[in-house]
């Protein structure tokens, strides 16, 4: 509709600028008469060029660190690139704007400059209050010629995800015995894991291996990396299960609650299994966690799984798949807070 | 309790993702923007004025009204850096500017009249009309005061133009505006130079682009106000777009995109269809043609041209006195009069003839001796022409017969203007009306009898005849003239020559007021006026002393009227005049008789020679009443009265009847604009209730706490600047003493600020929820709030 008006009003500027020239006769209104008839012709001449020329690249980069907690800005960069001498005013970027995890998405309209030869950066500073991967994609491009007559649409292909983990500024307030109840083996395992008896056998590297397995005398004298693959000397160990709902904000509470005591054990030096329930593959994901950035990492990884809507999906496949963990640790919620129970799986 | 300064909630994109309010801390450039601002303006408003001096060739120092059209056009801009500058700066521009126009107020006058002038000779050589009048330059340095009057204009418009392009690009109306004045030039054919034409059109072009554009103006007045970006919302909230407010680079590279193609088209046409060959062989259209009378009168008669009316002789109507309060002639053309010229006296066209004089009423009884517009010839002839004839044909000296030949020319009245002493009948051929008249040249004494005059009467009653309410002032005046007990001789010579002395002529004397008598408002108060003035109150002053008299209206040529006339070619001298001549075997002329040239005098019997002239109307030294805009300013504080000691307590300003026009159509634009004003905020009422009724809950819902936050007043006028709906539920609940509803604020913040919506039951929950805390009771300790 506005390009309509702005089409009709400029016909009438043309017609009135006909009559005052067929009335006067001036070269004053010819040359006036010419310049409204062909400017409209040339502006959209020129927004073709630049619909052909212009780029558009979406960049991400996190404040700091490789990835972006929960209440942190995730920064989003929309560069605007164009190498002809035709600028636009007005460029509506059709943009989504998703966290692909919890199925969440939007779309919103950006409107921007478009500069003769040269690059416009808008930075796009988002708060995610959820966890996840927030990806902002470039869907298409509407950009208004000079005059505002013949807008141009392009279609673009461009986004770029940020992932978002749990906060974990806080402490785990949690009831120790619980804990250690299903941990004392896998405390074990850890204590004694530089003993050389427990060693099951020594192979090749293969990428993938953790610095610590690798045996770098044998390495030394081989000129090869070996690794030692080690054998736990215990069946029980620290298993811990989280429950992937789907309502975003029990779910946050489980992901905040499970990074936290998982970073709490990290920090104090307890392997812990990470295990989660993958919709997709009907199977559990089995994560060993040695370190913090193996934790980011698992968690980079879940956020690609399925979410379900019963707060026991997980917990009700662990006798049959696993029956050999004795006990394992459940987070899970309980409709509005995130809940650790020591589960028996006997 | 002291409100705490809450935090906006940030934009919520959708569920877990909110955009950042670092977002909207980008701020922009305004200055840079600004000052590509002032360029605009300062192209078109130099643009304007170039394209108006150049084009009438009028000279001035170009340089200096560049430089400071150029700064005077960024300062203006800048004044739009924020709110505050803008309302101090703006009153500072003002009395800096007011000052300096006062300053050289003479030398702006006189600039401003010199090309008036100029426009006016430029004119009237295209229109092929005679330059009536020409304004008086007080300075006569054309090159300064055009200069300074530039300057005066340039700033005018630098202010103005500011108002349009800076806030809203508004290029129509400052297009509009600009070729106002310079369609004045091109009307008369007259182009500009191709650098005014480039400066305006890029100026134009520019603003056009950037208008389309639509990103071009900050946010004046919103709290984040130099913000790189912003919220729009369009129709509803769930339809919002993110938004750039502007980017200087992309600004002044889309600007300069427009100017490079102004500039290649403009010199394109320049080069293929030169300016000085555009209009050779054309002629011009009949449109135009139609409106070249309208423009010559009001070239030469200003808007006074077309209020006053034509066709008014004058001033001059049929008897009728007092009417206006100046005379205004439209200088066209009335009689084309064909005749030889015989002697160097001035030439009467007799017209009307007022036998009786009705006081306060301010008119003459009587009419045309002679119409021309009767259905049959008829024959005319007056006893003095008899014997002039008679003294012609007898062959004695200073005798001659002429052949006159005139053409009316819009004479609605039907009148023939005869020159004296006129004879025989009055017949058209070749369009004009031919007379035989036989003149009473220098040195002629042809006596005229009594009884040549029907029933030998050589005048009635009514000759003598003077009005009861007259007497006491024409008595006066006759003792104050010392002619109580003159002659016939002395009185008309005592009064002409009171006249002369005493009373002075003027074109403006004022109108006679309603309630006062023509000739005693003339010789008892007003003592001043133009021929009617005289012309009646001699009549009866000469009617007092016994002498019987005529008030005449008719056409009085001068000799110089006559020789600026043209030769008719194709007739011959023998034809059109016999006898006596001064000059000699002249030829016929022909001389356009046009309204200046209206006239009224005095016929008196004399007893030897019949009915004479007498013109008592003092000659008038003022060349041309033209005053200056300053002296026209102190008329109008004055009610109109331009001369000192008049004691018509300002009456003819105001009763005028062309300045009640004036007032009444003043008045009537002012109703309009009442009216105007009071019907769009109807209009925009009822659209915006239905909008309002049309809307989804949500926006509703924004609509409506908007509406009701505008209606706060008095001690709840601070609520009104609460934009945050959080702050203003809190505000109203602590004013009402209870605890602010958590749901009902993320109920607003919702419609507002997420694009979920709310449905209708949420809407009236809304509404009531909201109502209820507008309706509480103030709470005691509202004042801490």
């Amino acid at each position: 509709m506005e390009y309509i008006l702005r089409l009709i009003g400029y016909i009438i500027i043309i017609f009135f600028n006909g009559l005052m020239y067929f009335f006067l006769h001036s070269h004053f209104y010819f040359t006036v008469l010419c310049l409204l008839v062909l400017a409209p012709f040339c502006s959209v001449a020129l927004n073709f060029w630049l619909r052909k020329n212009i780029e558009i690249d979406i960049l991400a980069a996190s404040a700091g660190d490789d990835y972006v907690r929960t209440g942190q800005e995730a920064y989003f960069y929309i560069e605007v690139m164009n190498n002809t001498f035709a600028p636009s005013l007005d460029a509506k970027i059709r943009l989504k704007i998703s966290n692909d995890f919890i199925e969440r998405e939007t779309e919103e309209t950006i409107a921007v400059p478009v500069r003769i030869r040269g690059v416009y950066r808008v930075e796009l500073p988002l708060r995610a209050e959820l966890p996840g991967i927030i990806t902002v994609s470039a869907l298409s491009v509407r950009i208004k010629d000079l005059v505002g007559f013949v807008p141009l649409t392009k279609k673009l292909d461009s986004k770029a995800s940020v992932t978002i983990l749990p906060q974990d500024g806080f402490r785990l307030n949690y009831d120790r015995n619980v804990i250690e109840s299903g941990m004392l083996e896998s405390e074990e395992s850890t204590k004694r894991g530089n003993d050389f008896s427990d060693v099951q056998e020594i192979r090749e590297y293969i990428p993938g291996d953790k610095l610590m397995s690798i045996h770098w005398k044998l390495s030394a004298k081989r000129d090869i990396l070996m690794v030692k693959d080690r054998v736990s000397m215990s069946d029980r160990q620290l298993v811990l299960m989280l429950e992937l709902i789907k309502d975003p904000i029990r779910l946050d509470g489980i992901l905040t609650a499970a990074y936290t005591a998982v970073k709490t054990l990290c920090e104090e030096h307890t392997t812990v299994r990470l295990f989660y329930w993958s919709m997709g593959r009907y199977d559990y994901e089995d994560v060993r966690i040695d370190y913090i950035e193996e934790l980011k990492n698992a968690f980079a990884k879940m956020y690609y799984e399925k979410l379900y809507l019963n707060p026991e999906e997980g917990a009700s496949h662990m006798r049959e798949v696993h029956p050999e963990i004795k006990s394992y640790m459940h987070i899970t919620s309980d409709g509005s807070d995130a809940v650790i129970t020591l589960r028996d799986n006997g | 309790m002291a409100r705490k300064k809450e935090k906006e909630p940030e934009l919520i994109l959708c569920e877990g993702i909110r955009l950042s309010d670092s977002f909207f801390e980008q701020k922009e450039k305004r200055i840079l923007t600004l000052i590509l601002k002032g360029f605009i303006v300062y192209l078109i408003t130099m643009g304007g004025i170039g394209f108006y001096l150049s084009a009438l060739d009028i000279k001035y120092n170009a340089l200096l009204c560049h430089f400071v059209i150029f700064v005077m056009a960024i300062v203006c801009a800048m004044l739009y850096y924020s709110l505050t500058v803008e309302n101090l700066g703006y009153a500072i521009v003002f009395i800096l500017f007011a000052g300096l126009v006062y300053m050289f107020r003479d030398y702006i006058n006189s600039g401003f009249y010199a090309i008036v002038n100029i426009t006016i000779k430029a004119s009237s050589e295209y229109l092929g009309t005679d330059v009536q009048r020409l304004y008086n330059e007080k300075i006569t340095d054309r090159y300064v005061t055009v200069t300074f009057v530039s300057l005066f204009i340039g700033i005018v418009m630098d202010i103005l133009f500011n108002v349009n392009i800076s806030r809203r690009m508004k290029y129509v109306d400052t297009f509009l505006t600009v070729m106002f004045f310079n369609v004045i030039p091109l009307y008369i054919i007259m182009e500009p130079k191709l650098i005014y034409t480039l400066m305006l059109l890029i100026g134009m072009g520019m603003a056009l682009v950037l208008k389309s554009g639509r990103h071009y103006n900050p946010l004046m007045q919103t709290k984040k106000k130099d913000t790189l970006y912003e919220i729009k919302r369009k129709k509803s909230v769930k339809r919002r777009e993110l938004s750039y407010v502007y980017d200087v680079k992309t600004l002044a590279g889309a600007a300069g995109v427009a100017a490079v193609f102004v500039f290649i088209v403009v010199v394109a046409v320049s080069v293929f269809k030169p300016v000085e060959t555009f209009n050779v062989g054309y002629e011009e259209n009949q449109y135009k043609e139609l409106t070249m009378a309208g423009v010559s009168l009001f070239m030469t008669d200003g808007f006074d041209g077309f209020y006053r009316g034509r066709g008014r002789d004058g001033g001059l109507k049929s008897g009728k006195l007092g009417d206006v309060s100046q005379i205004t002639p439209d200088h066209q053309t009335d009689i084309i009069m064909q005749f030889t010229p015989y002697e160097p006296t001035g030439l009467y066209l007799k017209g009307f003839t007022g036998r009786k004089y009705l006081p306060y009423q301010n008119e003459w009884l009587g009419g045309a001796d002679v119409r021309y517009d009767s259905s049959t010839p008829t024959e005319v002839k007056t006893p003095e022409a008899d014997a002039l004839e008679r003294d012609f044909e007898a062959g004695k000296e200073n005798t001659g017969k002429g052949v006159m030949r005139l053409k009316y020319i819009d004479n609605y009245t039907g009148t023939a203007y005869l020159p004296y002493y006129y004879t025989g009948t009055l017949e058209k051929s070749s369009g004009f009306y031919e007379i035989s008249y036989f003149p009473r040249l220098s040195g002629n004494h042809t006596k005229v009898s009594v009884n040549d005059y029907p029933d030998g009467k050589p005048y009635t009653e009514e000759d003598l005849y003077v009005p009861e309410e007259n007497i006491e002032t024409i008595r006066s005046f006759i003792s104050e003239a010392g002619l109580a007990t003159a002659t016939t001789p002395e009185v008309i010579n005592g009064v002409m020559n009171y006249f002369q002395e005493n009373i002075p002529y003027t074109v403006k004397p004022g109108r006679t007021p309603d309630n006062k008598d023509f000739v005693n408002y003339f010789l008892s108060e007003n003592k001043k006026g133009y021929c009617a003035h005289f012309a009646a109150s001699a009549t009866l002053i000469f009617r007092y002393m016994g002498i019987p008299a005529r008030y005449i209206e008719g056409y009085a040529l001068s000799m110089e009227d006559v020789f600026n006339g043209e030769l008719v070619e194709d007739k011959a001298y023998a034809d059109y005049y016999e006898g006596y001549n001064a000059y000699g075997d002249t030829a016929l002329v022909e001389v356009d008789v046009t309204d200046d040239d209206a006239h009224a005098w005095v016929e008196v019997f004399d007893s030897r020679y019949g009915w004479v002239v007498v013109d008592v109307t003092p000659s008038s030294g003022e060349v041309e009443e033209v005053d200056d805009f300053w002296s026209e300013f102190d008329k109008l504080t004055n009610g109109g009265n331009d001369e000192e000691g008049s004691d018509d307590g300002g009456t003819f300003g105001i009763s005028d009847e062309a300045v009640k026009t004036v007032i009444y159509v003043l008045l009537g634009i002012l109703l309009l604009i009442i009216c105007g004003f009071f019907l769009s905020i109807l209009v925009t009422k009822i659209m915006y209730r239905v909008k309002y009724l049309k809307a989804e809950p949500a926006d509703r819902l924004v609509m409506y706490i908007a509406a009701k936050r505008r209606r706060f007043r008095g001690k709840d006028k601070s609520l009104k600047e609460l934009i945050n709906y959080r702050e203003l539920i809190t505000a109203l609940a602590e004013r009402a003493g209870v605890e602010a509803d958590e749901g009902l604020i993320r109920l607003y913040e919702r419609a507002g600020f997420s694009g979920t919506g709310i449905s209708e039951a949420e809407f009236n929950e809304a509404v009531e929820g909201f109502e209820a805390l507008l309706k509480a009771p103030v709470a005691k300790d509202e004042g801490e709030i």
